[in-house]
């Protein structure tokens, strides 16, 4: 036999298409496949949207992690700084401070001679300061009858808080002298206070 | 044939319900997924515009600060000029042979005070306080008695000069 002359065998199909439909859906349910078409391309639109606004808001967080870092150091420095600013300043003041109480001599001792009369010779000088308080002690050496400048000017930055003659101790005195009211030796005692 | 119908109504429920699980899944990706992460990085980006608040607030606060550099300079040579204030430093200075004095004495009266005594004309005492205070600026003086000298009564004078030494400050 001629494998020209050979047939395709003939498949019978032994389950033929329904003659009824097995399911039909009821006519409703076009509109609900139309409203879950809706519901779907707008869902995605609205993915969309969304997802460009979460991926401009991830370029934001990135950033901000960068600038939060980056901040941190500059805060950490700053603090840092201003630690030190205020410490440089803290002692600056203090310093100045103890520059400012110190009493200089020169005022003080340019006025010692303001209380010296022309008829009289300072014999002993005294200055003792405690804080802002300067006791001023000078014997005198002058004639029995003279007595010591009465009400004498304040130095610069000074104010005078009293004064007034006293008998000169004895160490105050030239050797061989003693303590009395009734010789040369004559002493003005002057208490001043630092304005 | 029953069995065909019942399994096309499965498969058309399956079907309704897998659409609808489409339809509301972007809704439910936005709320459940998206929404928490971002609420998350918008308290980063919160937390990084304090953070630069912060920043700005103390960049203000270290602008109050005027001329801080020469403050340093001007602390560093005042912390010098106490850390040179010593006993030694004093008592070299006003008996290096400069001064025309003599009968130099030293008597620390305490571990703050101390006294010096020497013999000098009035001047010479005069400009030799003045150097001393202008050198040591942080001494403080205590007390200072002036007397005759009893060799030269009319030209020199006994100058006795106690001081307190500067404590050192905390920088």
């Amino acid at each position: 036999m001629n494998s020209r002359h050979l047939k395709l065998p003939v498949i019978v199909d032994l389950q033929p298409e329904p003659e009824t439909a097995i399911l039909r859906l009821p006519g409703w349910m076009k509109y609900l496949f139309f409203l879950l078409y809706v519901c779907t391309l707008f869902g995605m639109g609205l993915l969309l949207k969304e997802g460009y606004g979460f991926f401009k808001l991830y370029q934001l967080k990135v950033q901000a992690l960068r600038a939060a870092e980056q901040a941190t150091r500059d805060i950490s420095a700053l603090n840092q700084k201003l630690v030190e600013n205020r410490r440089t300043q803290n002692s600056y003041e203090q310093f100045k401070y103890r520059q400012r109480v110190i009493a200089r001599p020169g005022p003080l001792l340019d006025w010692l001679p303001t209380l010296v009369g022309r008829a009289q010779r300072a014999h002993f000088i005294s200055l003792q300061q405690a804080n802002d308080k300067v006791n001023v002690r000078i014997t005198l050496e002058k004639a029995i009858a003279d007595g010591v400048i009465q009400n004498p000017a304040a130095p610069p930055d000074y104010q005078v808080v009293q004064s007034g003659e006293e008998t000169p101790k004895y160490q105050e005195l030239p050797t061989n002298q003693r303590p009395s009211p009734k010789n040369e030796y004559a002493a003005l005692a002057v208490q001043l206070k630092k304005q | 044939m029953k069995s065909n119908a019942v399994r096309a109504q499965l498969a058309a429920v399956a079907a309704i319900l897998f659409l609808a699980m489409v339809a509301v899944a972007p809704w439910v990706a936005g709320s459940h997924v998206l929404k928490p992460v971002s609420l998350k990085w918008n308290r980063i980006i919160k937390h990084k515009d304090e953070l630069l608040a912060e920043k700005a607030g103390l960049e203000a606060k270290i602008k109050d600060f005027q001329n801080m550099e020469e403050k340093r300079k001007a602390n560093e040579l005042f912390q010098k000029n106490i850390e040179q204030s010593g006993l030694d430093s004093m008592q070299g200075f006003i008996n290096n042979g400069k001064y025309p004095i003599y009968s130099f004495r030293t008597l620390q009266l305490d571990s703050k005070e101390t006294s010096f005594s020497f013999v000098a004309q009035y001047n010479t005492l005069g400009q030799l306080l003045t150097d001393l205070w202008n050198t040591f600026q942080f001494m403080e003086m205590s007390s200072l008695v002036m007397k005759p000298s009893p060799n030269k009564p009319d030209e020199d004078v006994v100058a006795t000069l106690t001081v307190r030494l500067p404590q050192g400050q905390n920088r």
